[in-house]
């Protein structure tokens, strides 16, 4: 087969009409897409000072936490804490705690930029 | 003319003349349809996917900077479109067997043997891995500009090159066994 006969059959392709209602049945939809009102959008402005407040406090009490166990871990005899609650507070040491933190933080990450990247789909246009 | 026509009715439209969008409508409605019709050879599902890539263009109208030709913009969105559905929904392919097959051998002569010739390369075209498929189907449909298919699909004119060069490798191959009247030259 040559090259030729590709380009005769697939140049000279048919060529089909629109229907005859096509053009206004799209206006139809376009025109209803317009009269959508545009979704609420989410108010990151006034959520971002309490969730900031929020993550803080969160972090303050992470690092708290882990301040404490360390200390406490250094010294066994300290009788700041029963040992039986010193112990469930050194267990997470065992059991990797950083691992948790961290794909706590992962699973954050993922989830705010999958709602950046659903937000970055195009804007509806507003109706006159 | 139909440059200057459409980047005024997208600013209108912009401005929130809803309206002015018959005009693009108007314009481009045969060009996507067609389009759709050479992905997916079905008329109905042509027109749904044309319907689609409109009101897609309406939505992202604001993201048409001008830099390019209004055109070129709407072909790659709908291109996007289009194999997007039909990597959702898959077209209803015949095997090339079914169609080579006559249906009556009395009648294949001349000009029925030229078409049926045609609706086997276009079949055998739509049975194309998808980019191979996408490479020729747009490559045809802005009239064998390459620069034009590669604004479209969305990337180098080497790579459309490239596909279409295996793509014609793919047809041969496929072709060989069914098409082997003598005036299907071998190469």
């Amino acid at each position: 087969m040559q090259q030729d006969d590709f380009h005769r059959f697939l140049a000279a392709e048919d060529k089909i009409l629109p229907s005859a209602g096509f053009s206004a049945s799209v206006m139809e939809v376009v025109r209803r897409e317009a009269a959508t009102p545009l979704p609420i959008p989410f108010p990151w402005k006034a959520a971002l000072p309490g969730m900031g407040a929020a993550l803080t406090v969160l972090g303050c009490i992470l690092l708290a936490f882990v301040y404490f166990v360390r200390t406490s871990a250094q010294e066994p005899n300290s009788a700041a804490m029963p040992a039986p609650l010193l112990q469930a507070l050194q267990a997470p040491i065992h059991f990797g705690l950083g691992w948790v933190v961290l794909s706590l933080l992962l699973s954050l990450v993922a989830m705010v930029l999958s709602m950046r990247l659903t937000a970055a789909s195009p804007a509806r246009i507003p109706a006159r | 003319m139909s440059a200057a026509e459409d980047r005024a009715d997208v600013e209108k439209v912009l401005r929130g003349d809803v309206s002015a969008f018959e005009g693009i409508v108007h314009r481009w409605q045969g060009p996507l349809i067609n389009l759709a019709w050479r992905f997916c050879r079905d008329r109905g599902r042509a027109e749904e996917m044309a319907q689609e890539a409109f009101l897609r263009a309406y939505r992202a109208l604001k993201t048409w900077r001008g830099d390019s030709a209004f055109s070129t913009w709407l072909f790659a969105l709908a291109t996007n479109l289009y194999r997007t559905e039909l990597r959702r929904i898959p077209m209803v392919t015949v095997s090339l067997d079914a169609i080579a097959e006559p249906m009556d051998t009395r009648t294949v002569e001349g000009g029925i043997e030229e078409e049926q010739d045609n609706q086997i390369v276009r079949a055998a075209v739509l049975t194309l891995p998808a980019k191979y498929r996408d490479a020729v189907v747009l490559f045809y449909f802005h009239e064998m500009d390459m620069t034009q298919a590669a604004r479209s699909l969305g990337v180098p004119e080497g790579t459309v090159k490239i596909r279409l060069f295996r793509a014609r490798e793919i047809l041969r191959s496929k072709l060989r066994r069914i098409l082997a009247a003598p005036h299907w030259k071998e190469t």
